[in-house]
């Protein structure tokens, strides 16, 4: 039976929260986040001198009392956000643990969520192979981000991801106007980094959302084990090993995968990109509202 | 390089339980992760860590290994060989010289001793022409070495000795001293080899090599013993006959001589055919001798005592031993004790006295008391001379004499007299060793209430007794003079009532006539307890040497080892001769020929641990290091998953 977090609920609390967005991006005209930009809000911004074929209604007589000069009123900008959220949907997601396939796909289902909520343009791209499909298109409303939703829930995770590929070689990645979310483990051969490279080149926000089950922040078995990749063909597949897991073993390994977290994190931090990195034994909500909120992604 | 014990490389089967060991461990077990990226992450952690572990478990496999062939090595001692002092070969060689091997060979008249001997020639012969070393020891009534480790420059010296060897012992052999005698040898070289020259059989002769020098058709009828008690006013003779390794019919002759005093002589004899190696008991007793001696006769002469019976055995053929064919018998007569009591107010007391001592010594004294009230006592003739209150003018010098309560001392005594005293509030005895007369006497419960003080003594004299701390009983014991003092007035004395009164008269005839010999059949090796009355006691041995004891009545321990017939005399006082008895006969078991005893009592040698170490001990050891490889292998596995 599958695990979900997805009810009305889980929902209701999203309500409150909105993704906090950076200012420089362009976007849409219609939404609801301000950017640096000035429009045609009533939220005022700044002032600046007339100059020629400027509309004359928006001059400040006010302050053309005081200094004789004209100066002309402005106001911020509220623009429309593209949300696309990468979900990795390979085996190591959650072909022999559902709980973190369910966890993924909730992560994907808050932040795609806050982005219809928001007004803005969402999209969920399954990364399968080395291709990224996108089944249900741009969702903008909540209607069409539900069916989403509900068929998200009946994903199948299967095969491994090239994420770099998948990244690549979307046919729809826009350029400066809005956040791509890459929901994955990383446990990945493939170079992801070039996909984090490519978007930051194209100006996205983007987000890393790594997850990972309790059993692989700290193995609970030792001894003798021939570990089988959930990802592996059959048994002689050179992505299965055996292992004679000791203590000294069972550190090596925490070293690695620390390692290999402040990894992910410097790497991020030099481009300017967030990365979370969350236990499924983590309360979905504590999540949302701890630590995406800690890297300022959520407001 | 050789190996002393090959079978320690069983242990390398530890090798292959080892292999099992590994082989059983639990086999890598199947787990279902979702990637396999972070181990494969976290081996190039390990690896950088610990170069050196991948190898670890090869390695320690290899240790246990070499742990166990070094073990099993170890187990099968490794020697190297290195130039050999050759080995001398050395033989003690025993010799039993105890009776039995006098046993003959009736065709060739050679002994069993003579055989072992001539045996013992051939032996040293070879081993001396090997450069070995022989000590011969002799197992008699004491074991003694006749050559101690001589090698081949004394070869002359071995066979000189082994020529005059002769068997001196007619008792049994001290086999377990010789086997001490031994040891000391087998201390200096335990390689040596035992050899026991015997003619009796062991059943298990342990590691000493038994030589049987007996031979086939050795047989032997023997006397064993004869006890002799008195029935019917008439002595009758038991005598346990014997014939051992051939069943014969035997004639036993008893010649009773002296009989009651007189030159009369009884020839009396019986047939019996003992049971094969059993001893049996025919007896002369008073039927027997109506069968040989005319009723009238007998019945004027009734055996009561004799002066020597002489048993003697006939058979139909010669036997192999001899020295065991005849017995004699000594002590069918009593002596005689003469005692004068002569007393100027005679009582009871003392013929009572004498009358009970007689009683309880009648089997060997018979005392005879002559008592003079009113006539003159005689001065010579008697044993004991008992004098109360009238003294003699002149003391006897042919006995003891006892003088009681003295009214005054006759010519010649060292001792003079006091007043009397008509009390007496402590008596006690002398201070020092108890002295035979006393011995048994409680002084404290005698009471006197009148005695005579002695005021001064010769220093012959000896107090036994004080009354008041003066002495009151002095006895002297020289040579020519046995002389007892008593001052006490028995009349004014409880002491005639009194048990210690025929104590003392007990004692003092114990004291001066000892009897001279307590048993008159001795076996060779036994000790004979001699003991005379007079100044000296001489006795003549089978071998005719004179001894003569001059220490006496100094009790004399001599061991006899001679059998036959020994010759005693004394002088008494009085100037008599007595002349007695005894006889020393070989000892029954040494009559047996066919002798079989069931174990032979061997020298002990010290061995070395490692030679005896059998494979269940070697198991034991594997065992022990394999179960301990095991637990080295847990505890590793343990450690390295904590």
């Amino acid at each position: 039976m599958k695990e979900t977090y997805l009810n009305d609920q889980f929902f209701s609390r999203l309500e409150t929260l909105a993704l906090n967005l950076r200012s420089n991006l362009a976007g849409y005209f219609g939404g609801k986040h301000l950017v640096n930009t000035y429009g045609q809000t009533v939220e005022f911004s700044d002032f600046r001198e007339y100059q020629l074929g400027d509309d004359i209604r928006r001059i400040d007589w006010n302050l053309y009392s005081r200094f004789e000069k004209y100066f002309l009123k402005l106001f911020t900008d509220e623009r429309q956000m593209q949300v696309q959220i990468f979900l990795d949907c390979s085996a190591s997601m959650g072909k022999d643990n559902p709980q973190k396939s369910a966890y993924a796909v909730a992560t994907a289902a808050a932040l795609g969520f806050l982005a219809v909520h928001n007004m803005d343009k969402v999209s969920f791209h399954l990364m399968k192979e080395n291709r990224a499909e996108n089944p249900f298109g741009t969702i903008i409303g909540k209607t069409p981000y539900f069916r989403a939703i509900g068929e998200l829930e009946q994903l199948e995770f299967t095969d491994d991801t090239d994420i770099e590929s998948c990244v690549t070689s979307c046919p729809n990645t826009s350029t400066n106007n809005g956040l791509t979310v890459i929901i994955s483990d990383f446990f990945t051969d493939s170079n992801w980094k070039k996909a984090v490279d490519y978007l930051c080149y194209k100006k996205r926000q983007v987000l890393l959302v790594q997850i990972m089950t309790p059993d692989e922040l700290d193995p609970a078995y030792d001894g003798r084990v021939n570990l089988i990749d959930s990802e592996s063909v059959d048994m002689s597949d050179p992505k299965n090993m055996k292992l004679r897991i000791t203590r000294s073993m069972q550190k090596a390994y925490e070293e690695a995968l620390n390692d290999f977290r402040q990894d992910i994190h410097t790497f991020c931090s030099k481009r300017g990109v967030d990365f979370v990195s969350i236990s499924t034994a983590m309360p979905i909500e504590k999540v949302l509202f701890g630590e995406l909120m800690k890297v300022g992604i959520m407001a | 390089m050789s190996w002393i014990t090959p079978l320690g490389f069983l242990g390398l089967l530890g090798i292959v339980v080892l292999i099992i060991i590994y082989l059983l461990k639990p086999n890598y077990q199947n787990k279902f992760i979702s990637s396999t990226f972070v181990w494969k992450l976290s081996l190039k952690y390990k690896k950088k860590r610990l170069p050196i572990s991948k190898l670890r478990n090869i390695l320690l496999i290899i240790c246990q290994i070499l742990i166990i062939t070094a073990c099993a090595c170890i187990f099968a001692q490794p020697v190297i060989e290195a130039a050999k002092q050759e080995e001398k070969p050395e033989k003690i060689v025993i010799i039993e010289t105890s009776a039995n091997m006098l046993t003959l060979d009736l065709e060739t008249g050679e002994s069993r001793f003579d055989r072992a001997i001539a045996q013992v020639k051939t032996l040293a012969e070879e081993v001396m022409k090997e450069d070995g070393i022989l000590t011969v020891i002799t197992a008699g009534n004491e074991a003694s070495y006749m050559v101690q480790r001589f090698g081949a420059d004394k070869k002359e010296e071995v066979f000189n000795l082994l020529e005059e060897a002769t068997v001196d012992n007619y008792g049994t052999a001290d086999v377990e001293g010789a086997m001490l005698l031994a040891e000391k040898v087998l201390e200096e070289n335990p390689k040596s080899e035992v050899m026991f020259y015997t003619g009796t059989e062991y059943l298990e002769k342990g590691t000493v090599t038994v030589v049987d020098v007996a031979k086939e058709g050795e047989w032997n009828a023997a006397i064993l013993d004869c006890r002799v008690s008195v029935e019917e006013n008439l002595y009758v003779f038991s005598i346990d006959v014997a014939c051992y390794n051939q069943p014969d019919r035997i004639k036993v002759n008893c010649e009773i001589s002296g009989i009651n005093g007189k030159d009369l002589t009884y020839e009396l004899y019986q047939y019996i055919t003992p049971t094969e190696n059993l001893a049996e008991t025919i007896r002369f007793d008073a039927n027997f001798y109506r069968d040989f001696i005319d009723e009238d006769e007998l019945n004027t002469a009734w055996v009561y005592s004799f002066k020597e019976v002489y048993l003697s055995l006939e058979t139909t053929e010669t036997d192999s031993f001899a020295h065991d064919n005849d017995f004699y018998i000594y002590g069918g007569e009593k002596e005689r004790v003469d005692v004068q009591y002569y007393s100027g107010l005679a009582n009871p007391f003392f013929d009572g006295a004498l009358a009970s001592v007689g009683e309880v010594m009648r089997d060997r004294w018979d005392i005879y008391v002559d008592t003079v009230k009113e006539d003159y006592p005689d001065m010579e003739g008697f044993d004991f001379y008992l004098f109360e209150h009238i003294m003699p003018d002149t003391l006897p010098t042919d006995g003891v004499v006892f003088l009681v309560n003295p009214s005054a001392l006759p010519r010649g005594l060292d001792v003079q007299l006091g007043g009397t005293l008509t009390y007496g509030e402590e008596m006690s005895l002398s201070k020092g060793e108890e002295h035979p007369i006393t011995r048994y006497v409680t002084a404290e419960n005698i009471n006197i209430r009148q005695y005579t003080q002695i005021e001064w003594h010769d220093d012959s004299f000896k107090p036994l007794l004080y009354c008041d701390n003066g002495p009151i009983l002095l006895v002297k014991d020289t040579p020519d003079s046995k002389i007892v003092l008593f001052t006490g007035n028995i009349h004014m004395s409880d002491l005639a009532v009194r048990y210690e009164f025929p104590i003392l008269m007990y004692n003092m005839i114990e004291y001066f006539f000892p009897s001279t010999l307590t048993e008159y059949v001795f076996e060779v090796g036994d000790t004979v307890e001699l003991d005379a009355r007079g100044d000296k006691l001489k006795m003549k041995d089978p071998l005719s040497t004179e001894t003569v004891y001059e220490e006496l009545p100094t009790e004399v321990k001599l061991p006899v080892n001679v059998k036959g017939v020994y010759g005693l005399s004394q002088t008494l006082i009085s100037g008599d001769l007595v002349e007695e008895n005894f006889y020393v006969k070989i000892p029954a078991t040494e009559s047996n020929i066919a002798r079989v005893i069931d174990e032979l009592k061997n020298p002990y040698v010290e061995v070395e641990e490692e030679d005896n170490k059998d494979i269940q001990e070697l198991l034991i050891y594997f065992l022990a290091a394999l179960v301990g490889l095991m637990f080295i292998e847990w505890w590793l596995q343990s450690r390295e998953n904590m």
